[in-house]
């Protein structure tokens, strides 16, 4: 308890606003649901896929059920998304960067046979508390964007993949995790912010995403394109299929034979698109919640090693 | 007493460019309260941060309390109670908060000791760091490194931003502890009256070299300043410098009976400023000019 006590005292203002902005998307989004509840409106009452058309009846309750889910539920869906990079930099970026640029952690290393013991007392609580607020969060997104999206079964659709449930929480852990690891190499706190933002974006996005998508393109679902789109399905590409079953994608067209090049520019080769079914969305979230997991390990042992060895200020 | 700080042929080379020390050799007795005396950028932070093990040196060798620092950090830091040169207190921190953490980052911290210390420097407890003066600051980093009940005290001009009467309270409290408990303390300072007072060692250090490593005693007793206008002698001059007033002073090197030289005993100050004014001429008469 006094560990947690003291972490907190050094880190007033960002657990402060982390705390306060989860608890504005936690109580936004629940009043939000709250209301949508008090609507009561049913899938029956929501326009038709096929016409676009209200069912008699439905105008004025469909009317106030979209102002609020259009208005205020998206707002707190906007922040929402805000939170895993507001609250990953902010938590993670100053515990330990600030300690070394300012010199408490000559202090504490003098104090401290273990530099290990200080680092653990540093992040550890910092991390922990950033995934709680976070997961908070993406349960309450996941839960809101339910109460929007009436009559879809969200555990079973890629609608706002990656922007509700756990995937909120590790995240924001990664994004936390770059800035211990940037901050404990760089020692300084405004280069570790910017610099923990762009290594995050790369290693959620450009890494963990772009990699993913590849594996997943060899599991996908083929579909004819176009015709028989679900909402709950995970896009990944279309491709075009040969009269010998591959698929090519339209990047790799003109390297192919002319004849089979020519057919493809006239339209006469089918296209197929590449999908993920809903059905696995319980068991793809998992697969990158533990990569992020694993990102966020690797990135904080990375952080403990710099830690061990670096000079202090 | 055999040495509890020793440096052995020490060197330490910053971006394999600048040798901030190079050949050092030299020991801190148990039980002394020893003085580090250099001019800015003699490599006095450099060494002792070395003994803690915040530097590794680029040669030779260093002992921390029987230990190898390059090789046993942790070890090194068990054993030393370290005052910075700026005390970097956590601003959002109150002392007695700082008391806590030293409990929960070291086992067998004294926190009763500590927050004694504290009180009788009456600083506050309960006052935040940044409410805090830079003396007062520094006064609380030595009653941090005292409640460690490390058995040796290394202090980096700990005393630069401290008035005199908070030098004076700072050096008594150091005096009491080291004394008390039989530890061992190595100051580094620029302030040769408040070492007079508090040290019984001292240790001049001149660009990488160590130009001195005499008892108090022996250093003022084994000096004497020779004025202007008497001739110094052929033997044992030091070097020649300028008094507060504008003569050239000029320190003479002398047996311990050898009482009848010309000239009168010399201060520590004019020992050390002997010393110092010796290194830099040494330096400018080098080929290279540079430090070795």
């Amino acid at each position: 308890m006094q560990v947690l006590r003291l972490t907190f005292r050094m880190n007033r203002f960002e657990i402060v606003a982390v705390g306060a902005l989860g608890a504005l998307i936690v109580v936004g989004g629940v009043l939000v649901m709250w209301r949508l509840g008090a609507v009561g409106i049913s899938s029956t009452c929501l326009p038709s896929l096929e016409t676009g058309e209200l069912a008699s009846g439905c105008d004025a309750l469909y009317r106030e059920f979209q102002e609020i889910a259009g208005r205020y539920g998206q707002l707190v869906l906007l922040i929402g998304a805000f939170l895993p990079i507001v609250g990953g930099l902010l938590i993670g970026g100053p515990p330990i960067s600030r300690e070394i640029e300012r010199g408490t952690a000559r202090l504490a290393w003098s104090l401290s046979p273990s530099r290990l013991r200080w680092y653990a007392h540093r992040v550890l609580p910092m991390i922990a508390f950033l995934v709680v607020v976070a997961f908070a969060v993406g349960v309450v997104l996941d839960r809101l964007l339910g109460a929007i999206s009436v009559g879809e079964d969200l555990s079973a659709s890629f609608t706002s993949f990656r922007m509700r449930g756990i995937l909120v929480a590790t995240q924001a852990a990664v994004i936390a995790a770059s800035g211990i690891a940037l901050g404990a190499i760089l020692g300084r706190s405004v280069p570790t912010f910017l610099l923990s933002l762009i290594l995050s974006t790369l290693l959620i996005y450009g890494g963990v995403a772009n990699v993913h998508r590849n594996i997943l393109l060899g599991e996908a679902d083929r579909q004819v394109c176009c015709e028989t789109y679900e909402p709950g399905q995970l896009y990944l590409d279309t491709r075009i299929q040969l009269p010998d079953g591959r698929l090519v994608s339209y990047e790799e067209l003109p390297s192919l034979d002319a004849e089979i090049g020519q057919l493809a520019f006239e339209g006469q080769l089918p296209q197929v698109s590449l999908v993920i079914p809903g059905s696995r969305y319980r068991e793809l979230e998992t697969r990158e919640a533990v990569a992020h997991t694993a990102i966020v390990v690797v990135l904080l042992v990375l952080a403990a090693v710099v830690v061990d060895r670096r000079r202090p200020a | 007493m055999g040495a509890v700080l020793e440096a052995r042929g020490f060197g330490k080379r910053y971006r394999r460019r600048t040798w901030a020390l190079r050949g050092v050799d030299l020991a801190v007795p148990e039980g002394s309260i020893t003085a580090l005396v250099g001019p800015n950028g003699s490599g006095k932070s450099t060494l002792i941060r070395s003994w803690i093990g915040f530097e590794t040196p680029t040669e030779g060798s260093l002992v921390t309390g029987g230990i190898d620092p390059r090789r046993d950090r942790m070890g090194a830091v068990h054993r030393v109670g370290y005052v910075p040169q700026t005390p970097s207190l956590y601003p959002e921190l109150t002392v007695s908060d700082h008391t806590e953490l030293a409990v929960s980052l070291r086992r067998g911290f004294d926190e009763g000791l500590a927050r004694h210390y504290v009180e009788r420097l009456g600083i506050p407890l309960a006052a935040r760091a940044a409410e805090l003066s830079g003396g007062e600051q520094a006064q609380v980093g030595l009653a941090l490194a005292l409640g460690t009940r490390a058995r040796i005290l290394l202090l980096d001009e700990p005393l630069a931003s401290l008035d005199p009467l908070a030098r004076r309270e700072f050096l008594r409290v150091l005096i009491d502890a080291v004394r008390s408990d039989g530890s061992t303390a190595l100051l580094s300072s620029h302030v040769i009256t408040d070492i007079e007072q508090a040290c019984d060692r001292l240790i001049v250090l001149g660009k990488g070299h160590t130009l001195l490593d005499l008892s108090i005693a022996d250093a003022i007793g084994h000096h004497r300043v020779v004025d202007a206008g008497e001739p110094p002698g052929n033997d044992g001059v030091v070097a020649s410098f300028p008094s507060p007033e504008g003569e050239t002073l000029t320190l003479v090197r002398t047996g311990a009976s050898d009482g009848a030289r010309p000239g009168r005993p010399a201060s520590l100050e004019e020992v050390v400023i002997g010393h110092m004014a010796a290194a830099r001429r040494r330096e400018q008469h080098r080929p290279d000019g540079a430090a070795a």
